[in-house]
């Protein structure tokens, strides 16, 4: 079990080598902001989706036009097909969260490039003061307030970085071409894991012919049709760490009991499951760990092999796939999603039905055409 | 780590700031929405108590002062949100319930205050439809400058926003507003109390019975099921906010035939239970709420001599045996409890 002092520092230095260390991101020196990693318009997309930091915006309430993983939902527990207001408006099956609408309410989001800029704050009231000078400042300097992604750092607030390590993990897992799932739907009563891997190889290559994708994060599927997807870069892949059919990963900044993740693991889908804990030192019994070392670096430690029930895997993957449909459709503009709807007689009595009908790679194919 | 209700922020957040309103609300994982309002957060204070915290608020740029600190800002709330979806999720039931004195809080101090469960497959619970009617009703009639709105339609929440941004909260187009959504949420309740109960011949006392509440033999009101000391100190089954709003829910249903107080009984608790918790959960805004009530008296089992001994020996074990197991057994017991508080044969102790 866990034993140890809290060595790793989350300090603004330690951020930063943990995004450019692990992620191959490269920074830029401002004399104001200091240290800035800089990012294309996609890989700045997925960053703010996953991590739920958000462009800077001086009319917003909180001054950053914020994304989080929760606007993109489906269905809300695994293995049921219950459509949530997310993506779309369930009760006249519409589009209600997408990128094509995240571009038009803030179309900066395809403009100029972006920067992360890290910055250390007290509390709330803090932070809206930091921004407004750093708005000012920017503004002043003949740039766009909208081409930074604020990155707020409140030290001994650790649990403010977990979806920043979720981030982190995640995308090390997309460029091994694994396909992974952030704040996943799961069983009722059982929690919401924090992130899913899972090989797929065959459905990726299947699909890579029209997304362009080898290894992606789930909700990726609805950037293809957008005008972001000319902006993603091919990263360069890296090599896996381990055979697995389906991870779940629990992220933690603080103490950790495992009785969380020890659910997930009870469900016997995963024959694999990591606690993601930067700090940590000590494997526990129950999971692997994935850690940081001190110059920021990911460290995978020794994997646990989990019992796995493969009926009920196998389900899981079938229900995974259905899905993964759904982000699919979401990368439609709302006239293309209308089109859709009325050329194949989808209805919000038959649209769930109809869809999970429809091969994965045969919808790909309609969509991304 | 989950993060729900950003999307029914969002959905909130596109009817936009409004004339001279403004919106505060918080998305992602920041707990910035668990400040006092007064430190630029979304929760509320009221006589020496903090309430749940709320999602959404609309406020103007004047001075405002949160009595429960004695601070004045430059941003007075005006309409305050608490929001949720899980009318389409399978957390439709008590869970409606957790959530009640969020935005209680808020109207508390004289705010037109929301709660929006959002449309979905499963309606809105007919006593919390009739609780934030009766509690806006009461405190209205003392002078309450607020209201306690309970609705599943976003379009409701949009024309109240527009017609405070056109015509101000004091308004008579405001309070007309105001008062038809009030009626309807009592008549939501009515068409259900009088489908199930009045046209079967029943009565509010029979609808009382069924949530748990009994007059008794010796002129008491009790609420006779409490929950379980490790279904409260367990932060991951978060029963205490459901108890909260049990109670509070109870202490507005009685209003409807003007009973001011009523005895929670904890059945599954001992004295001692009640106190290791308040020991343990010493900053838990909800128990602390729920053990400081004037509204109602937290009575456990061992404050309560039954005349049928058996009766009390009988419960104890259900203390730690899973209930759901258990359900048929339990079920008896709960019937005698019922039985023995209704003909009054308990004395306290």
């Amino acid at each position: 079990m866990f034993k140890g002092e809290f060595d790793l520092k989350y300090t603004t230095e330690n951020i930063i080598n943990t995004l450019t260390k692990n992620l191959g991101f490269s920074v830029v020196d401002d004399a104001f902001l200091g240290t800035l990693v800089e990012l294309n318009n996609y890989d700045a997309y997925k960053y703010c989706v996953i991590t739920g930091q958000g462009y800077l915006k001086e009319d917003e309430p909180e001054k950053r036009f914020i994304l989080t993983r929760d606007y993109f939902r489906v269905f809300n527990q695994a293995m049921e097909y219950e459509l949530q207001f997310g993506i779309f408006d369930e009760k006249n099956i519409s589009l209600f969260e997408t990128p094509h609408i995240h571009i038009e309410q803030f179309p900066r989001i395809i403009e100029g490039s972006k920067f992360i800029a890290f910055v250390e704050y007290k509390n709330n009231k803090d932070l809206l003061k930091k921004l407004d000078d750093i708005i000012q400042y920017i503004k002043e300097k003949g740039d766009e307030p909208g081409d930074y992604i604020i990155c707020p750092v409140r030290l001994g607030k650790l649990v403010d970085f977990e979806p920043f390590f979720e981030y982190v993990v995640t995308e090390i897992f997309n460029r091994m071409g694994y396909i992974t799932d952030n704040q996943i739907p799961f069983f009722y009563g059982v929690g919401t894991p924090d992130c899913a891997v899972y090989e797929l190889d065959n459905l990726v290559s299947s699909l890579s012919q029209y997304t362009g994708l080898n290894g992606f994060s789930i909700f990726e599927l609805s950037l293809v049709n957008t005008p972001l997807a000319k902006f993603k870069i091919k990263h360069t892949p890296l090599e896996r760490i381990n055979n697995f059919n389906a991870m779940v990963g629990e992220v933690k900044t603080g103490s950790v009991d495992g009785s969380q993740i020890k659910k997930y693991i009870d469900r016997e889908i995963f024959d694999e499951a990591v606690e993601i804990i930067p700090h940590k030192k000590d494997i526990s019994e129950y999971a692997g760990l994935i850690n940081f070392n001190e110059d920021g670096k990911v460290v995978f430690n020794m994997l646990r092999k989990q019992k796995v029930d493969k009926f009920s895997q196998e389900s899981y993957i079938n229900w995974l796939i259905d899905y993964m449909k759904y982000y699919i459709l979401a990368s439609y503009t709302d006239e293309e999603f209308i089109f859709f709807k009325d050329k194949y007689k989808l209805n919000s009595i038959n649209f769930v039905e109809e869809i999970n009908r429809i091969d994965i790679v045969d919808l790909a194919s309609i969509v991304y055409k | 780590m989950s993060k729900t209700d950003d999307i029914i922020k969002r959905e909130i957040s596109r009817i936009g700031n409004y004339k001279n309103l403004k919106m505060r609300y918080f998305v992602g994982s920041s707990n910035y929405d668990q400040e006092l309002w007064c430190d630029g957060g979304l929760t509320f204070g009221y006589n020496g108590y903090i309430y749940g915290s709320n999602d959404f608020a609309w406020y103007r740029d004047e001075p405002w002062e949160h009595e429960f600190t004695g601070k004045t800002v430059n941003q007075k709330p005006i309409i305050v949100v608490e929001g949720t979806h899980c009318l389409n999720t399978k957390s439709y039931g008590t869970a409606q319930l957790q959530r009640f004195h969020h935005a209680y809080g808020a109207f508390l101090n004289n705010i037109i205050s929301v709660y929006y469960l959002k449309e979905g497959k499963h309606p809105i619970r007919h006593d919390l439809l009739l609780a934030a009617y009766n509690a806006s009703k009461y405190h209205r009639g003392l002078g309450n400058k607020g209201a306690y709105i309970v609705t599943d339609q976003i379009d409701e929440l949009d024309k109240l926003v527009k017609l405070v941004g056109d015509f101000g909260e004091d308004s008579t187009e405001v309070q007309t507003y105001i008062e038809e959504l009030l009626d309807n949420m009592k008549l939501r309740f009515y068409e259900h109390f009088e489908r199930n109960f009045l046209d079967k011949g029943k009565n509010f006392e029979d609808y009382l019975f069924k949530r748990a509440v009994i007059k008794t033999g010796k002129g008491h009101w009790v609420k006779f099921l409490g929950p379980r000391k490790d279904s409260i100190v367990d932060p991951s089954i978060r029963y205490g906010h459901i108890v909260l709003g049990e109670a509070y829910v109870t202490k507005y249903l009685l209003k409807e035939i003007e009973v001011e107080d009523f005895i929670y009984f904890f059945p599954l608790m001992s004295k001692k239970d009640i106190e290791e918790i308040t020991a343990t959960l010493t900053s838990d805004k909800e128990w602390l709420l729920l053990t400081n009530s004037a509204d109602w008296t937290i009575v456990s089992l061992d404050e309560i001599d039954f005349e049928d001994k058996t009766l009390t020996s009988g419960i104890i074990p259900f203390r730690t045996l899973n209930l759901n197991d258990n359900r048929k057994e339990w079920n008896v017991y709960r019937k005698r409890i019922a039985e023995n508080i209704k003909a009054g044969k308990y004395n306290y102790i």
